[in-house]
């Protein structure tokens, strides 16, 4: 069994008549000590095989080829697994039916059937998802991964429809989503991969799939824990603003409330591998109380497989003294920083793309500042393809002109991701 | 439930015991109460109502010990969300033991320091100072060497207690008061044996750190102690970072009535110089404090009223003087002899 611990982080101290409460959670998995799952896994790989995918002279559909394969590879023996190919309806590519227990030889069968994988027709996302749903009810109880790779829009498929698909899956699988190239839509996969708890990303050129691929797999290949949920207790007349995932990146939560009972709520966090670390950032609202009284604002527990575990406490303590009310949390200060990080890149691309210079300049000068201040390297780096850094400090940039396309889509699909709180040196 | 253990010490003790006999605190009171802000029944184990979060009052937030005539209150105050702050006391068959501790409130574990280092003292002096039977049965009062000796000894033995507390904090506690060192605690003890055989009071004090004693006597206030502080800092204290530094230890002789107060700087900060302490317990008492415990509590009053920025504590015995009539005989016979 995978040990859970919460540690929180918070000032604790509100000036007179405040009711807002923001706390940092770093929730913190175990190690079993064996570095090998007892788990019962099901890995699943739909992989786009519509027409456009024999663009670039075929190269998009040989490297989804060897992606898979590598994929395959890297399953582990006696986990469960299937390949499915995508485009205006799903296919099964191997097995003929059902899910192949994973061993030397149903290994090689399947990456002989996707050799033989020919890319045709359209693209509907939904039926895609559907088909892995399928597969994975055949084993309840599993934990159950699927990597979704597209390379186009979601066509042939109304908005409504993939929705409701998404809807219906959720809680059933983990789904990482991938768009190759330039053409997908990264809100599409967004949506995707946030319902269903996984990440989504670009491969900006084919020959990065292989290596993505095989770190996807490897890491679910590492999931200990199927059903991780964070329950918040939380006082009578109170509101939960937000619970949002903050590290590894940023995923609000707030909806994916489901209720336990009148004061408290789960939030379901899917699959953990041994020796995680993820943050959340609380928000919550409370019922004033007096200078010098102290009330629980929240009560944090971990609910593993449907066991509770230890919990911590986010307190509220009511004081005139300004020297600890006014005293900031750095981890509280740090992940706001990272939240508005991304707001000013969705913004700053968002009015890139209208058109409106002055605002992009603005916004996406001020990303460039936070992302150096807080040490986002990689951030920087993907803002630096698509402004012109005169001086990082003060977030003086310009707009550059000629921008790859998935240079763009690299800094939109990834403002999400966050760096943690640096170490004090 | 096998047996309780006395909210003010943390002693055990029996269930229908309605005083603690290691700290006197009142046990009598119902331990199963309703949330204090919205009623609810259901508290939990982390002190905080189930329904409406309220962190329920520690116990520690007001305490109040009496043993005979001798009295003590110890109050978290205002700026302070903790009492840190700790106080015995006991009777001798001819006198009194008193004890304040003032835990300090940055470093971790320091409540439970005092409080241990408090009982241990008190127990130590009782036990030192329970006179020995002469002759006839009667007790002999301890001389003045044997009252000085047994406070240094109970300095040692609260040393030793509050010392024993750093083994009891957690990993986390222990990171949070990293800069500020094991739990540790200010020291004051006074004892007082009368002399019936010449009217007098002995008195003697010993102390670490800048918790105080006070002589207020018919014919004047005397402040007994010297602050262990410099420039705002306290330069002696009590704590496993402490050793056994020796306590600084006074005694002397009183003829006419009055108190023996201490307290902690909670306290002296709003009444200083001891002439003010003295005018104000004048004034309180002609405000209606009948007796000593009305007395500390309205002096705890004072200075929660005054801003209460730090724990208050205050511990009193009064001396009624030797009775006339013993001290005529007591003189009469000493004449004649």
């Amino acid at each position: 069994m995978t040990d859970f611990t919460a540690e929180v982080f918070q000032n604790e101290y509100l000036p007179a008549g405040a009711s807002t409460v923001d706390a940092i959670v770093t929730v913190k998995s175990g190690g079993s000590g064996t570095g090998q799952t007892q788990a019962d896994l099901v890995q699943v790989i739909a992989i786009d095989t519509s027409g456009s995918m024999t663009e670039e002279g075929g190269r998009k559909i040989r490297a989804a080829r060897s992606a898979t394969k590598a994929a395959v590879d890297t399953i582990s023996d006696g986990v469960h697994f299937a390949v499915v190919g995508g485009n205006s309806g799903a296919y099964m590519i191997y097995p003929h039916e059902g899910l192949a227990v994973a061993n030397d030889q149903s290994r090689a069968e399947a990456k002989a059937r996707v050799d033989r994988v020919e890319a045709k027709g359209g693209t509907a996302i939904g039926t895609w998802l559907q088909a892995a749903a399928y597969l994975t009810n055949l084993r309840p109880g599993a934990i159950a991964h699927t990597i979704l790779l597209t390379d186009g829009k979601n066509q042939h498929e109304e908005r409504h429809v993939l929705d409701r698909t998404i809807q219906s899956c959720m809680g059933l699988f983990q789904c990482d989503a991938r768009g190759l190239g330039a053409d997908w839509d990264i809100d599409e996969l967004r949506r995707v991969a946030s319902a269903l708890l996984g990440t989504v990303d670009i491969i900006p050129r084919p020959e990065d799939m292989e290596a993505e691929f095989t770190r996807l797999t490897a890491t679910a290949m590492g999931r200990q824990v199927g059903s991780v949920a964070l329950r918040l207790w939380n006082p009578k007349g109170s509101e939960v603003e937000f619970v949002k995932q903050v590290a590894p990146n940023l995923e609000d939560l707030t909806t994916s409330a489901v209720g336990v009972n009148e004061l408290t709520r789960d939030y379901p966090l899917g699959a953990w591998s041994d020796n995680e670390e993820r943050d959340y950032h609380l928000r919550i609202r409370i019922p004033v109380g007096g200078v010098g009284d102290e009330r629980l604002a929240a009560r944090v527990m971990l609910v593993v497989d449907g066991v509770d575990q230890p919990a911590a406490l986010v307190r509220a303590v009511w004081t005139d003294d300004e020297g600890l009310s006014t005293r900031i949390n750095r981890e509280v200060a740090h992940y706001t920083g990272q939240a508005e990080l991304a707001d000013a890149i969705a913004e700053g691309l968002a009015a890139r793309d209208t058109g409106d210079t002055a605002s992009a300049t603005v916004k996406l000068g001020r990303a460039v500042q936070i992302a150096h201040q807080a040490g986002n390297d990689e951030t920087v780096r993907l803002l630096q393809k698509v402004v012109e850094v005169d001086d990082p400090a003060t977030g003086t940039v310009r707009l550059k002109r000629d921008v790859d396309r998935t240079d763009e889509m690299a800094l939109d699909v990834r403002s999400t991701r966050t760096v943690r709180v640096k170490k004090e040196g | 439930m096998a047996g309780r253990t006395c909210p003010a010490c943390g002693e055990p003790a029996p269930d229908d015991a309605s005083w603690c006999e290691a700290c006197g605190a009142d046990l009598s009171a119902e331990p199963a109460t309703p949330c204090v802000a919205c009623g609810a029944l259901q508290i939990d184990d982390d002190g905080y109502c189930m329904s409406c979060g309220h962190k329920q009052p520690d116990p520690r937030d007001h305490v109040e010990v009496s043993d005979g005539t001798a009295v003590a209150v110890s109050d978290r105050g205002v700026r302070h969300h903790h009492n840190e702050d700790a106080v015995a006391v006991g009777m001798l068959d001819e006198g009194v033991v008193l004890v304040v501790c003032d835990g300090v409130s940055s470093t971790a574990g320091s409540a439970e320091a005092s409080t241990v280092a408090s009982a241990a003292a008190v127990a130590h002096l009782r036990a030192a100072l329970a006179g020995a039977l002469d002759e006839d049965g009667a007790p002999t009062p301890p001389d003045d060497a044997t009252l000085v000796a047994a406070l240094q000894e109970a300095t040692a033995a609260a040393q030793d207690a509050a010392a024993s507390v750093a083994d009891g904090v957690s990993e986390a506690e222990r990171a949070a008061a990293r800069q500020a060192g094991p739990p540790s605690s200010t020291f004051v003890a006074g004892a007082a044996v009368e002399r019936p055989e010449d009217g007098s009071l002995s008195l003697a004090v010993a102390w670490l750190g800048d918790s105080r004693a006070y002589w207020l006597g018919a014919d004047g206030a005397e402040l007994l102690t010297q602050d262990h502080e410099v420039a705002g800092s306290l330069v002696r204290w009590i704590g496993a970072d402490s050793g056994r530094v020796p306590p600084d230890v006074i005694s002397q002789s009183v003829t006419a009535p009055g108190r023996l107060l201490l307290c902690s700087d909670g306290l002296w900060r709003y009444a200083d110089p001891a002439s003010e302490l003295q005018a104000l317990v004048e004034r309180l008492e002609a405000e209606g404090a009948v007796n000593d415990l009305e007395l500390a509590r309205r002096l705890t009053e004072h200075a929660i009223t005054g801003g209460g920025h730090d724990n208050i504590s205050v511990a009193i015995w009064s001396w009624q003087g030797v009775s006339a009539a013993e001290a005529v005989g007591q003189g009469r016979e000493e004449a004649a002899s």
